[in-house]
């Protein structure tokens, strides 16, 4: 039997202190990885069924419908059209998935931050480590959605990399937006529900996913103003396929304070919520 | 010549207070527990024991008052105390999606600990907890005792130079129980700081060197067991029954009997020196208890002196 006494040298020798400090997200992002491939297959199935079923149904079959009646959409086929915009829809649904009931479960249900906490490891490392993680997701799902977009033709193959850069800085910014607002959420998550519900599922609706949003009342379009999905979804098509938009770098600013915002109500919140 | 070291302080507190609100967790405490010792932190649910252990472990900022971890004030250099501490908290907080092993290692890995040493590590703190057999089963599937025995592993993954239990042998069977108190005091031999709080006095009894003794977030006594009963119970105690309608009335009878009195619901208690004479005094007045025992004082006798109430009440 192994003795667990017999090497003993105290943890003033074997700890350096200075190690966690520096990597401690990083371990709090491997494990948060760690857990999250136990749910790697159906992971992995909505990762490949999302963009399939969506180009099935709605691009090729909803396509043809709009290009016969209408020819193109921003100067684009349907499909090119609507590509770039999938692809941000979904990179910003997985960064919420990764930044809102993983939070109450940490803070109330297992009370895992609570025990990480007990270590080196801080809130603010907590809340890094997290967005680490719901980043690597946000990559990993946005790549394979865009490889199916290259397959269908929906999108070039040299537009990826500036795709996913954007998939990216979308999920950063309301990935931190989720993050506080979670944090924020006690015990049996209602105000999460009603989040997703009131919050999240109209924003695909109104982020000019599936139209134009010039084709909108007024006031849908003001909404659009206050979507991040929105703003994402003009810069991706800009980059997909050229499509002239004079906002540019009012996206890009509106994107970036978006995720400011939320990053300084997360860190804060973390530490304290830990602290009491 | 030889000359006399002061033993190291490695916790030292002055009117450490915590409030939530209007609500005084703990009102102003002093102690101080010096390197190597077993230091237990005994009083009733709601005495203010686990809010002063979270203050310890770093995790939950004083309201008032002076604290120093291993030389460091906790409020601002907690990471790095942190670091060198284990802690076992009263709930198991466990990662209920992953395995066993898996615990271990992602914990570990919090200290900064490399994988090399984690694997070895892992499997030494296995055998400790028992689980050889359990290494790949999740968390979830464990039984509480199970959950306990890999909470107090999981603390002991950065060899801590203090360890910090809360609770730590509830939920575990007596013979359970027993094992880690063997363990723990193994690991006192190894110079490792155990500080731990318990309503089980037979625990604050056989682990701890000194003993505060909280109600009401308040020190109400300090010193060793064997002090405590000493200054504040007498060498014996007889138990005596007599029904519970028959108490009040034996107890006036009993005032004279012994050097104090307890009256309890169902029992009466008799301090004194010797049991059992007192037990024959007892049966000469013409009392007759339907039950008799005669035992040795005991920490819930210093409790019961000091706030006038029993440890689970």
């Amino acid at each position: 039997m192994a003795e667990v006494f017999a090497n003993w040298q105290g943890a003033a020798k074997l700890v350096d202190p200075a190690k966690p400090a520096r990597w401690g997200s990083v371990y709090v992002g491997l494990a948060r990885g760690r857990e999250s491939f136990k749910w790697m297959t159906p992971m992995l199935a909505y990762g490949i069924g999302h963009p399939l079923l969506y180009l099935m149904s709605i691009g090729i079959g909803l396509g043809s419908l709009v290009s016969k009646n209408m020819g193109l959409v921003d100067g684009v086929p349907y499909l090119t059209f609507l590509a770039p915009a999938l692809l941000m829809a979904s990179a910003l649904q997985v960064a919420v998935d990764e930044t809102s009931f993983v939070v109450l479960q940490g803070f109330s249900w297992e009370k895992s931050f609570f025990a990480m906490n007990q270590t080196a490891i801080t809130g603010k490392q907590i809340a890094s480590g997290l967005m680490y993680y719901a980043i690597f997701r946000v990559l990993m799902n946005s790549g394979i959605y865009a490889m199916f977009l290259v397959l269908f033709g929906a999108m070039k193959l040299e537009a990826v990399p500036l795709q996913l850069l954007i998939a990216v800085f979308v999920g950063t910014a309301f990935g931190f937006v989720m993050l506080a607002y979670s944090a924020f959420v006690n015990e049996e998550g209602d105000w999460l529900v009603l989040m997703m519900r009131f919050v999240i599922a109209p924003m695909f609706m109104f982020s000019g996913t599936f139209y134009q949003i010039e084709n909108m009342p007024d006031l849908v379009q003001q909404i659009a103003w206050v979507s991040p999905l929105w703003h994402a979804t003009e810069l991706a098509r800009t980059a997909s396929y050229g499509s002239t938009d004079p906002y540019t770098v009012s996206h890009i600013v509106i994107l970036i304070i978006t995720g400011i915002l939320g990053a300084c109500f997360a860190y804060p919140k973390f530490t304290r919520r830990l602290a009491k | 010549m030889t000359k006399s070291v002061a033993p190291e302080l490695v916790i030292t507190a002055r009117g450490l207070r915590k409030t939530y609100g209007d609500f005084v967790a703990v009102d102003g405490i002093d102690f101080e527990v010096k390197r190597g010792e077993s230091f237990g932190l005994l009083g009733p649910n709601g005495a203010g024991k686990s809010t002063t252990m979270r203050m310890i472990t770093s995790t939950l900022q004083r309201t008032a008052g002076e604290l120093q971890i291993l030389g460091k004030d906790p409020d601002k250099f907690g990471p790095e105390i942190r670091a060198h501490l284990g802690v076992v908290p009263q709930a198991d907080n466990l990662d209920r999606q992953l395995k066993v092993w898996e615990n271990l290692l992602v914990y570990g890995r919090y200290f900064g600990l490399s994988r090399k040493f984690l694997k070895t590590k892992i499997e030494e703190l296995l055998a400790f907890a028992q689980l050889e057999d359990k290494r790949n089963v999740k968390t979830e599937e464990l039984s509480g005792g199970m959950k306990r025995r890999l909470t107090i592993a999981r603390g002991l993954v950065n060899e801590p130079e203090i360890l910090l239990l809360d609770e730590p042998t509830t939920g575990l069977d007596p013979q359970a129980r027993h094992i880690l108190w063997d363990r723990l005091f193994r690991l006192k031999e190894l110079g490792v700081t155990l500080v731990l709080t318990t309503h089980y006095m037979d625990e604050a009894e056989q682990l701890c060197d000194r003993i505060v003794v909280m109600d009401k977030g308040r020190i109400m006594a300090e010193g060793s067991p064997a002090d405590l009963i000493k200054k504040y119970s007498s060498k014996e105690v007889l138990e005596v029954r007599f029904g519970s309608k028959g108490n009040a009335d034996a107890a006036k009878k009993l005032e004279k009997v012994g050097d104090r009195l307890e009256v309890l619901p169902d029992r009466i208690l008799v301090y004194t020196e010797n049991g059992e004479k007192t037990l024959e005094k007892v049966t000469k007045l013409g009392l007759n208890p339907v039950t008799s025992l005669v035992r040795r004082s005991s920490l819930e006798d210093v409790f019961l002196r000091l706030t006038g109430r029993t440890l689970v009440d």
